[in-house]
């Protein structure tokens, strides 16, 4: 059976309202005076969402592109079009919500879209089920450990190189979180080494990727927030 | 190095371009700037125009004093932390976007001063003021909804964090649920939850609170 509606319930919120309206409206202006500083130059206004999401987007591209004409694209010609058409579509859907949460973090006071948790669900999601797309268990035991440690290797770097330049994007905003925003650099800095050796790692197995390719992706993330944190911090 | 600075002595010394505020007790409505005016000074304000700075800090002092004198009831504090926050609107003065809304951008920057305020103090939860501060003379008409406010605010004070902040923001800043939860940082869709969690909530310590009175 439904409760009777208690007619005192909104009397007492409406009078709380009234009460609240009044007294907060009637605290004193602080301060006698405020002093703008001397130095009083002009800024350049940080780019919109679209345009400081390609800027945003261009430290990923531009670093696993050095990466890939470097290393080759071997992993690429092992997988099958439909692994690519997935590792296509996967991509932009984690670089879209990386980006996004990167922004977020960069301009205070935005519409918050993907929330930073969403975005690293997102990531991780993406990552794992790109594993399901075909790929077949065949471990090559015997180099397990070292092909594994060299991924690792290329992948935080390529991670690290990219957080190093997603800082510098973030200083056309300002980010009032270092921690969060450090995370977003390092969430879609890490991008960049999965795109890496997704492109051109000839181990395309699942144990390999499961295993070491997951591994880089933390570790690129980790390494990579925690070196943008400095710079973020300095600056909140 | 930039200083914000309160107080009269330091105007002729800091340099140059002073607002004057005078102490006196906002009333409803009052203070309130179109957003659209706000928008135009705070352009000025990255162009570098000392006029559009002014007017715009002269707009926003009222309102960032409110938010932190509603949140931390003590009128030195308020003006630290209100200081604290215009050197860093002055540092992320870039990162606004014409167009966008002044007030969310502007109480983004205020929530986290405070925030790192009380971090840095060791606080890992708000605490309740201890006491109203003694109104001011020019707020003495004001006395009694002072005290009142104090009963409010201890209420307030019950509620968790995030609640009150969207609380506040709706009721007291007068925030659109979209502005208050780009403040916030969060979805609309959150800060809808949290404003009616506040409000059931308030409204039960209220009807108990009256109920405790009557009996």
């Amino acid at each position: 059976m439904k409760p009777e509606p208690n007619p005192k319930r909104n009397e007492n919120a409406e009078e709380f309202a009234q009460w609240l309206e009044q007294t907060a409206k009637a605290a004193p202006v602080g301060g006698k005076a405020l002093v703008v500083p001397d130095q009083l130059d002009a800024v350049q206004p940080m780019p919109g969402g679209w345009l400081f999401s390609l800027v945003a987007a261009g430290p990923v591209a531009l670093v696993s592109a050095v990466m890939i004409v470097a290393l080759g694209t071997r992993g690429l010609r092992l997988m099958t079009d439909g692994q690519i058409a997935a590792f296509i579509l996967i991509g932009f859907v984690v670089l879209g919500a990386g980006v996004r949460w990167f922004y977020q973090e960069a301009k205070p006071g935005s519409r918050v879209v993907v929330p930073g948790g969403w975005a690293m669900g997102a990531v991780g999601a993406g990552v794992g089920g790109f594993l399901w797309t075909g790929f077949a268990l065949r471990p090559d035991w015997p180099h397990f450990v070292t092909s594994g440690l060299v991924c690792l290797s290329i992948g935080t770097a390529s991670s690290i190189a990219a957080g190093w330049l997603l800082a510098r994007v973030a200083r056309m905003g300002y980010a009032l979180d270092a921690q969060n925003a450090s995370w977003a650099a390092g969430t879609l800095a890490t991008l960049t080494g999965w795109i890496v050796l997704q492109i051109y790692c000839p181990k395309q197995e699942m144990a390999h990727l499961g295993t070491w390719h997951s591994a880089a992706l933390v570790a690129g993330a980790a390494t990579s927030a925690v070196l943008t944190r400095r710079g973020f911090k300095l600056r909140a | 190095m930039a200083k914000f600075l309160f107080g009269d002595n330091e105007v002729g010394v800091h340099l140059g371009v002073s607002i004057q505020f005078s102490s006196v007790a906002l009333n409803p409505g009052q203070g309130q700037e179109p957003a659209d005016r706000l928008a135009l000074l705070l352009a000025a304000y990255q162009r570098g125009e000392r006029g559009g700075a002014n007017q715009f800090a002269e707009a926003v002092q009222p309102i960032l004093f409110r938010y932190f004198y509603v949140r931390t009831p003590d009128r030195t504090l308020a003006e630290d932390l209100s200081q604290e926050c215009w050197m860093r609107i002055h540092s992320a003065r870039a990162s606004f976007r014409t167009g966008d809304p002044v007030l969310p951008w502007v109480f983004a920057i205020a929530r986290h001063t405070r925030a790192d305020h009380y971090r840095r103090a060791g606080a890992s939860k708000r605490r309740a003021p201890e006491s109203m501060e003694e109104p001011s003379v020019d707020a003495r008409p004001a006395m009694e909804r002072t005290l009142e406010a104090g009963r409010v605010m201890e209420r307030l004070g019950e509620l968790p964090e995030a609640q009150r902040e969207v609380f506040l923001l709706l009721k007291v800043h007068g925030l659109s649920v979209d502005e208050a939860a780009c403040a916030v940082g969060i979805s609309p869709a959150a800060a809808k939850q949290k404003a009616y969690r506040a409000y059931e909530q308030l409204r039960a310590m209220f009807g108990r609170a009256k109920e405790d009175a009557t009996k």
